[in-house]
């Protein structure tokens, strides 16, 4: 099955960059193979101008873990503590004796920098805590705060704000911006919020059955591209 | 507005599901228990004691009341009997203990091997034709293997396999802890195996995206979130160790069923139902203790 067609782009370091697409578009797809858990069946993705395709394990290990990606907050480990689901963005870059140590018992600089990128994130609290105890949005920061402690060259988020509410999805979402910049950080997010893409993203892709509609700077991207993106194939069942 | 309402009122399909196979299934095995009681002659009269066992009956159940502190039959019999109780306990508990810790360690690793999740590699990472080789034909092979060496041991009741340690080794310790170990560990990696693929794999791959390993991410993602169902299950199993090393009593090793053979033979019923009633606490507090550790784990 092809999940994603056609498609030619390029980003910088640096940009800020919304996709933007209905569910089943290719949006999640086309994250995967930026960081290299998923691998094109045809064409070629290339990071620094290296093909992922190419890489031996080891390599596209390190290319991941050169790359933060913001999972939505289900795939944390609900029964552990919050530093724990912290400190395993660094499992990629570790030995399995590291990892085995760093999980169980964290070393002094290890927790001064969760602490720290917690404190970023607004939860600085919440350290020691059950992860399972921590409200949604909460644990979404601990999400981000995983992928800061990779102390990646990118950042990806795949609809990170899915399951919270309206006014906490525009803190997240400021936040993810403000973080990406100050640390000089790539960031591509997937969204389906048209109006948090044009407040935050400077530019904004349009994904829909795997072709991309629109690509370019957001605010030069006209309404009525945002609706068709939107609009549903059969007119029976359109809402409006 | 109501008219237009009624219109598009979507009628009922006319034709409706039947009884499905499930009810059919549920009938046939309910028919196959009164078939069982009906092919046994089971009555409730078959309780009723014999006019000469009745006094037996009504002797033992008496007892129950009234458990010995010390040795009905005093001759011969030197030493407390409350710490003959304790110490056949503690020998009950050391068999249980020394068989659980090797099911274990053993039901741990057979687990891991028999559950997808251990072996679901990762896709993207396929690209020598060794571990192509390793994904598709070796790890089919080991986790086949090992489910049919866990089906192996479990299919043969630790008693069974007692049985036959005792005839091939004589009575010794050994015999009878990995006579209990067998069946466990084969359970053990059966429940283990079924939690592990059954644990959302949401967590390991968002491990894998950080680059972690395949075995990373089960050992940090996928392990963590089924431990707490897995040692609620093994300690569910110690229980049943301490139950299955007292009944292995009756074959001659040293643990309280041997005591309770003891006094049954010799018709002190008061001191079985003193070890009865140990029996019946200890399993208590492993109950109290175990309830304690769930709820640990769940807060």
């Amino acid at each position: 099955m092809e999940v994603l067609r056609n498609l030619t782009l390029r980003i910088e370091p640096g940009e800020n960059i919304a996709i933007i697409g209905p569910s089943g578009a290719g949006k999640t797809t086309f994250l995967r193979l930026l960081n290299g858990t998923v691998l094109p069946t045809s064409g070629r993705v290339l990071s620094d101008s290296v093909d992922s395709a190419e890489l031996g394990p080891t390599h596209l290990r390190r290319l991941r873990s050169r790359v933060g990606f913001v999972h939505q907050e289900h795939a944390l480990v609900p029964n552990v503590r919050v530093v724990q689901n912290v400190v395993a963005g660094k499992l990629g870059q570790r030995s399995m004796w590291g990892a085995v140590r760093s999980m169980l018992s964290p070393t002094r600089a290890d927790l001064d920098l969760a602490h720290e990128l917690l404190v970023r994130v607004g939860i600085g609290d919440k350290l020691f805590q059950r992860t399972d105890h921590l409200s949604g949005g909460e644990r979404q920061r601990v999400a981000l705060a995983r992928a800061l402690f990779q102390e990646p060259d990118a950042l990806l988020a795949d609809e990170p704000v899915a399951s919270v509410d309206p006014a906490r999805a525009r803190d997240l979402i400021g936040l993810l911006c403000e973080v990406a910049r100050e640390r000089g950080l790539t960031l591509v997010c997937s969204l389906h919020d048209l109006l948090l893409a044009q407040e935050f993203f400077g530019r904004s892709i349009g994904l829909r059955e795997g072709r991309v509609q629109f690509d370019g700077a957001t605010n030069e991207i006209p309404a009525e591209a945002f609706d068709d993106l939107y609009r549903l194939e059969d007119a029976g069942s359109r809402a409006r | 507005m109501t008219s237009t309402a009624w219109k598009t009122r979507v009628a009922v399909p006319a034709r409706r599901p039947g009884p499905g196979r499930g009810a059919i299934v549920v009938g046939l095995l309910a028919a196959l228990g009164l078939v069982a009681l009906w092919a046994l002659e089971l009555s409730p009269a078959g309780l009723v004691p014999l006019a000469g066992g009745r006094a037996i009956a009504a002797d033992f159940f008496s007892a129950a009341w009234q458990p010995a502190t010390e040795y009905e039959g005093t001759a011969g019999i030197d030493g407390s009997f409350l710490l003959e109780i304790l110490s056949a306990l503690y020998r009950t508990v050391i068999f249980a203990a020394a068989a659980m810790s090797l099911a274990l360690v053993a039901g741990t690793v057979l687990g891991f091997l028999a559950s997808s999740t251990w072996w679901a590699g990762d896709p993207a990472l396929l690209g020598s034709p060794l571990r192509r080789f390793f994904q598709s034909w070796l790890g089919p092979l080991v986790q086949g293997a090992t489910r049919i060496l866990i089906v192996g041991q479990r299919s043969v009741h630790e008693l069974l396999w007692a049985l036959l340690f005792l005839a091939a080794f004589g009575l010794n310790t050994a015999s009878a802890v990995v006579a209990i170990a067998i069946p466990f560990t084969g359970m053990l990696a059966k429940v283990f195996s079924e939690l592990l693929d059954e644990t959302d794999p949401e967590s390991a791959h968002s491990l894998r995206a950080v680059g972690a390993s395949p075995i990373k991410a089960f050992l940090f993602g996928t392990l963590p979130r089924a431990l707490p169902d897995m040692s609620a299950y093994a300690f569910y199993r110690l229980e049943c160790a301490v139950r299955s090393s007292a009944i292995l009593g009756f074959f001659g090793y040293p643990t309280i069923g041997y005591s309770i053979r003891l006094s049954f033979e010799n018709l002190h019923y008061r001191e079985v139902w003193s070890y009865l009633w140990a029996l019946i606490i200890l399993v208590l507090c492993f109950e109290a203790w175990s309830a304690a550790l769930r709820r640990r784990f769940v807060a």
